[in-house]
């Protein structure tokens, strides 16, 4: 028997007493006594009875409660909620280190790197918070403060500054494992250019800045130049790999240029350690 | 009552305790729940009883302010419930009438047409229904003979549409093979 057959037979059971059909006599009788048992005395006057009026719009301002209010309700929570951050964030993209909306325009940087996939991408932007991490410490140096209040600032700046550096350091040592990859060495080329520029404005910072100031703020600075010349270095390091591995990216007198440009800043830095360490003699004595 | 939203409105005012919606309800339910309840007692006696017990039980529930979400799933539930508590009030061993698929009646007028059909090849499919088991019964009960929609049936057992989908169609299988032997 097909599938066709038997629902056909299941459908002519349904008024057969042998397959649950209740008997009509039956049906009315219990109705009956059902409906004598459920039905309360009469109503007084007074008590108007709910017209299927009211039945409607209980039904109908569910359906609205439940479909339109509440999304809505949830979509305008959600709306200002976006609202409210960019306006901070649009606020702290101003602020400098020791500010208060400072955190927030942290955590936006954050947010931005991690949603950024790609590694030279990701580097790129990195590389350019840096940049603002620059940006921020010149601002701080300029502004008329106290100098604890000014020494306590750069050195938030420069430890800021110093921390994603290293971070381009070490994500740079991480996808430097090809250093054949053609995205790999253009990013290596501008973190080679983008961190001379760096120590340099660092070292021309700090020189400008009052001599407490400078005395307070000597040691996170060159911790800040020494990362930014390691990662320079290691940039560098993936451009002569480049070079050496006949993949032809990277011209000799690229490679030439580049390398005399780092020894070159090196020699000023050595210099210019010497010229403070003197200084200090100069002044103990 | 095909008219969802006239269904949607009588259920809300069987909700607001309304006696005649709910006599209204009463016309709506009462066969597929006697039905539902024949299918597992097989006695008409006792499943005109428990029937009467159910749309009892599901007003003075409603009566007690207690909220019911979904009524069609509900009064199955207390369908269900009440054939449980009847066995074990009872006792009593359920009596073999699958063997030759045909259940007790109550007294002498009996169908005598009916007897007469059962006879014919529906008597087949009528003991290969008995001859199924619960699960498989009560779907194939549900979805063809209290005609049920797929949704419908998906809230009373409380399964997903998916589910019902799967097991109408192994039951509808089992019954195909009880029939062939």
């Amino acid at each position: 028997m097909d599938n066709k057959k038997i629902i056909k037979n299941l459908k002519n059971l349904r008024s057969l007493e042998a397959a649950g059909a209740p008997r009509e006599l039956w049906l009315l009788s219990n109705r009956e006594t059902l409906m004598s048992q459920i039905k309360p005395a009469p109503a007084p006057e007074y008590q108007a009875a709910k017209t299927d009026g009211v039945y409607y719009w209980q039904y109908f301002s569910g359906l609205f409660k439940q479909k339109v209010l509440q999304p809505a309700v949830s979509f305008i929570s959600i709306l200002m909620l976006m609202l409210t951050y960019t306006a901070m964030a649009s606020v702290a993209s101003a602020s400098l280190p020791g500010d208060m909306l400072y955190p927030v325009k942290a955590t936006g940087e954050k947010v931005s790197i991690a949603l950024t996939f790609e590694n030279d991408k990701k580097l790129e932007l990195q590389m350019n918070f840096v940049g603002r991490r620059v940006d921020e410490l010149t601002q701080l140096a300029k502004k008329d403060e106290t100098t604890e209040v000014k020494a306590r600032k750069i050195s938030l700046a420069v430890k800021k500054l110093t921390q994603d550096v290293q971070s381009v350091k070490d994500n740079l040592d991480k996808i430097s494992v090809k250093p054949e990859d053609s995205k790999v060495v253009e990013v290596a080329k501008v973190i080679d250019s983008k961190t001379l520029e760096v120590e340099q404005n660092i070292a021309l910072v700090h020189q400008q800045l009052p001599e407490e100031v400078k005395g307070e703020v000597a040691q996170d600075v060159q911790k800040a130049i020494s990362t930014a010349e390691e990662a320079g270095t290691s940039a560098l390091g993936v451009i002569v790999e480049n070079h050496n591995s006949g993949e032809n990216k990277v011209s000799e007198s690229e490679v030439t240029s580049r390398v005399a440009e780092r020894i070159k800043n090196v020699e000023q830095n050595i210099a210019q350690v010497q010229l403070s360490a003197l200084q200090v003699s100069t002044t103990t004595v | 009552m095909k008219n969802p939203l006239a269904q949607k409105i009588l259920f809300l005012k069987v909700k607001n305790q309304d006696p005649d919606a709910y006599g209204q309800f009463y016309d709506l339910y009462v066969k597929r729940i006697y039905r539902f309840i024949f299918f597992k007692v097989n006695s008409v006696s006792d499943t005109q009883d428990i029937t009467s017990e159910v749309f009892l039980k599901v007003w003075q529930y409603l009566k007690e302010g207690k909220e019911v979400k979904n009524l069609n799933a509900f009064v199955y539930l207390i369908a269900r419930n009440s054939v449980v508590d009847f066995f074990r009030a009872r006792q009593r061993q359920a009596e073999n009438l699958q063997t030759d698929g045909l259940p007790e009646v109550a007294d002498k007028n009996q169908d005598l047409l009916g007897r007469q059909i059962l006879e014919s090849d529906l008597n087949s499919t009528l003991k290969g229904l008995n001859n199924l088991k619960d699960e498989y019964r009560e779907i194939i009960v549900l979805r063809f003979l209290d005609e049920l929609s797929i949704s419908e049936i998906a809230e009373v057992l409380n399964k997903s549409k998916g589910s019902v989908r799967i097991l109408l169609h192994r039951a509808l299988k089992a019954l195909k093979d009880n029939v062939s032997h």
